[in-house]
């Protein structure tokens, strides 16, 4: 088995440790600080540091660098499809647009999982909802970009809806991708993670768990991404209390209970280092994402998408007849361009029209395969194979034809379509789409295909020959070990799916408490933290 | 003591690199020095970040480039007229060969990432930021 750090040097040790802490951790984090009150050590590790809103400058390569792995940038095996997912304490709920959806029936139905109800989900999904502020926006704050989208969507008779977005005092920076430099945006490093420091779970950033190994977890704690924001950072108990001294250093941090809440890529790949491919077969396996399109369209008009929320509205009039989501949407400049398929002239023109431009975005339910996984490279480290199949490539095109008319009808005089005959498409070539978007004209490698949504990996189930979990979240045969993140989803959410996975780890931190109350643990938390 | 690695943007890289950026994105050719040197950092920041094998894949496309340059016109890429340049580049971006579309989606990602990814930039496109409160 593949080892990223060397022999650990020193220990730690707390009741409970959870790895990661973006939607899944935080919840955790936060559900289970109330143990701390009664003296239980809690830690909350993070591979990213402590961001600090006020250091956000909103740029977008600085941003984009600091906040996502690989500088958003990951790339699949194939070299088809771009991943975005974040990493710094509160996880890729830093970077989201704060679009807040509820888990559809039609998805629990797909997961098929006993135990995982709406009945079950609801509740505690309302409970998020609260807690998060999600709220519809007012429409005197909804900017001109997805005013169109909603036109476009009315003029052509199809079914439309407003997006509840999770922000308080939002000023409608519009820079939600690069995170929210006033923490307006409710993420968890906004609301759960300080409730949850509040009752004293420990936040350990720059802490990269290598592998678990029985109830240790062995760790390597790096040096802050600035010095600047070292007394930003949690401290350790440990030989020494200067995180710049512990540096260096390899941990092997002991817990009775270890949730993996490190994402859909991160925590597979952890459970492989681990365990190796044949302690279960399904670990890493069954991913799905969302693969996703943009496209732009010109309108006579200034549309000036950048000012107030991204994202506003939806159209799932194609979802259970093509199986694609359409969602408004604005992208940054770079980001934007290299969406755009093509070269020379054309492109620095249509780039050029950036203020006047509508954007939209196709969102397509992948089914889950076997072959789509994350595996460990030779390093050890994380990759993802994920064949984007026919199925997938038909969607795409098709989500890309219902966009352009969705564009056209909203008064765009012409638009860029990935996959299209020509760079350009002219308002007067309307009645050609079905032709001048053809599969024909659709090669991977070719077009721009981004996934921001990723899940399963460790998909959830009722025995160890179909999943990596129960539905609580705990790993078969290890009475210690949970996960509590996107990688439970046994097939894709249909939805953005934050507050699926904040739901999800409500229930693994309800089963973890029923577990240690079982076992009489509740009443005999760890006295002192350092083995 | 280490030697540290030379940026991927270095030595003679540079010019064919720009060369090829010219093409993929003309924006590039009016740049001034200040600018060219800002396009080269973005680029040498984001691969110094990369394994040494996705560099030398990179390293190989350009050189490939300009093999096939050699090949079809008995010339270097920089010395072919920018129709020829645009239908060499034609050839990897519509290739039926996926390797080669990739190959030409990573480079010409590159080259916007130059031009693109400069902030100084952003105003002249359009691109403006609602204040902070």
């Amino acid at each position: 088995m593949s080892s990223l750090i060397s022999k650990p040097e020193h220990k730690l040790q707390f009741d409970i440790v959870i790895i990661g802490s973006g939607a899944g951790g935080s919840t955790v984090a936060k559900e289970l600080s109330d143990l701390c009150l009664q003296g239980y050590k809690i830690a909350l590790l993070e591979l990213g540091p402590q961001h600090i809103a006020k250091d956000n400058n909103r740029e977008e390569l600085a941003m984009a660098q600091r906040y996502y792995f690989s500088g958003g940038g990951f790339q699949t095996t194939t070299q088809d499809m771009t991943l975005a997912f974040a990493k710094g304490v509160g996880g890729s709920t830093n970077v989201y647009t704060g679009v807040t959806f509820k888990l559809p029936e039609s998805a629990v139905k797909k997961w098929n999982v006993p135990g995982i109800t709406l009945d079950d989900l609801n509740p505690r999904m309302d409970k998020y909802l609260q807690e998060n502020g999600a709220h519809y926006e007012n429409e005197n704050n909804i900017n001109q970009n997805n005013k169109l989208f909603k036109k476009g969507c009315e003029k052509l008779g199809w079914h439309v809806d407003q997006f509840a977005i999770n922000t308080r005092n939002c000023a409608g920076l519009g820079t939600c991708n690069l995170g929210c430099p006033i923490e307006a945006k409710q993420g968890t490093a906004v609301v759960q993670i300080p409730k949850a420091e509040h009752n004293g779970v420990q936040v350990i950033p720059n802490c990269r768990v290598d592998r678990i190994d029985g109830n240790d977890i062995l760790a390597a704690i790096s040096t802050p991404y600035s010095s600047q924001h070292s007394s930003q950072q949690s401290s350790v108990q440990s030989e020494t209390n200067s995180p710049k001294d512990q540096a260096p250093w390899s941990y092997r941090i002991r817990a009775k209970k270890i949730i993996l809440c490190a994402g859909a890529i991160n925590t597979p790949a952890i459970l492989l280092r681990s365990f190796g491919t044949e302690f279960n077969p399904f670990i890493g396996r069954y991913l799905t994402c969302h693969p996703a399109m943009i496209m732009a369209a010109e309108h006579p008009e200034k549309v000036d998408g950048t000012q107030g929320p991204p994202k506003n509205y939806y159209c799932e009039q194609f979802v259970e007849s093509e199986r694609f989501l359409l969602e408004s949407c604005m992208y940054f400049p770079f980001s934007f361009s290299r969406n755009l398929v093509g070269f020379g002239s054309q492109v620095d023109e249509f780039v050029n029209r950036y203020p006047y431009l509508q954007m939209c975005i196709a969102l397509v339910m992948d089914d889950a395969h076997s072959e789509n996984r994350v595996s460990l490279n030779k390093h050890g480290e994380a990759q993802v194979h994920y064949k984007l199949n026919q199925k997938i490539q038909n969607s795409l095109i098709k989500a890309t034809r219902a966009n352009a008319k969705l564009m056209f009808a909203a008064g765009a005089s012409r638009l860029h379509a990935p996959g299209a005959k020509q760079f350009f498409i002219h308002k007067h070539e309307v009645d050609q789409l079905d032709t001048l978007i053809h599969e024909k004209h659709f090669k991977l490698g070719q077009v721009s295909i981004a996934s921001a949504h990723l899940m399963g990996g460790c998909k959830m189930g009722d025995s160890a020959t179909h999943s990596v979990t129960n539905s609580w979240g705990k790993v078969h045969s290890q009475e210690h070990l949970y996960i509590a993140d996107g990688s439970l989803f046994p097939s894709c959410s249909e939805v953005n799916p934050y507050l699926t996975i904040m739901a999800l780890a409500d229930r693994v931190a309800e089963g973890v408490k029923k577990d240690l109350k079982l076992k009489g643990a509740l009443t005999e938390p760890l006295t002192g933290t350092v083995a | 003591m280490s030697q540290q690695a030379a940026p991927f943007l270095s030595g003679k890289m540079v010019l064919r690199f720009e060369t090829i950026q010219n093409c993929l994105v003309p924006r590039s050719l009016t740049f001034s020095e200040q600018e060219k040197a800002r396009s080269q950092r973005l680029v040498n920041t984001v691969l110094q970040d990369q394994d040494e094998a996705a560099k030398k894949k990179l390293a190989l496309f350009i050189m490939l480039i300009d093999i096939s340059a050699l090949i079809f016109h008995a010339r270097f890429f920089r010395q072919l007229n920018t129709a020829k340049q645009d239908s060499l580049l034609t050839k990897f971006f519509d290739s039926p060969i996926p390797i080669f579309r990739k190959g030409f989606w990573g480079l010409n990602t590159l080259a916007r990432l130059g031009v693109y990814g400069q902030k100084e930039l952003h105003l002249e496109i359009g691109y403006k930021q609602r204040s902070l409160p």
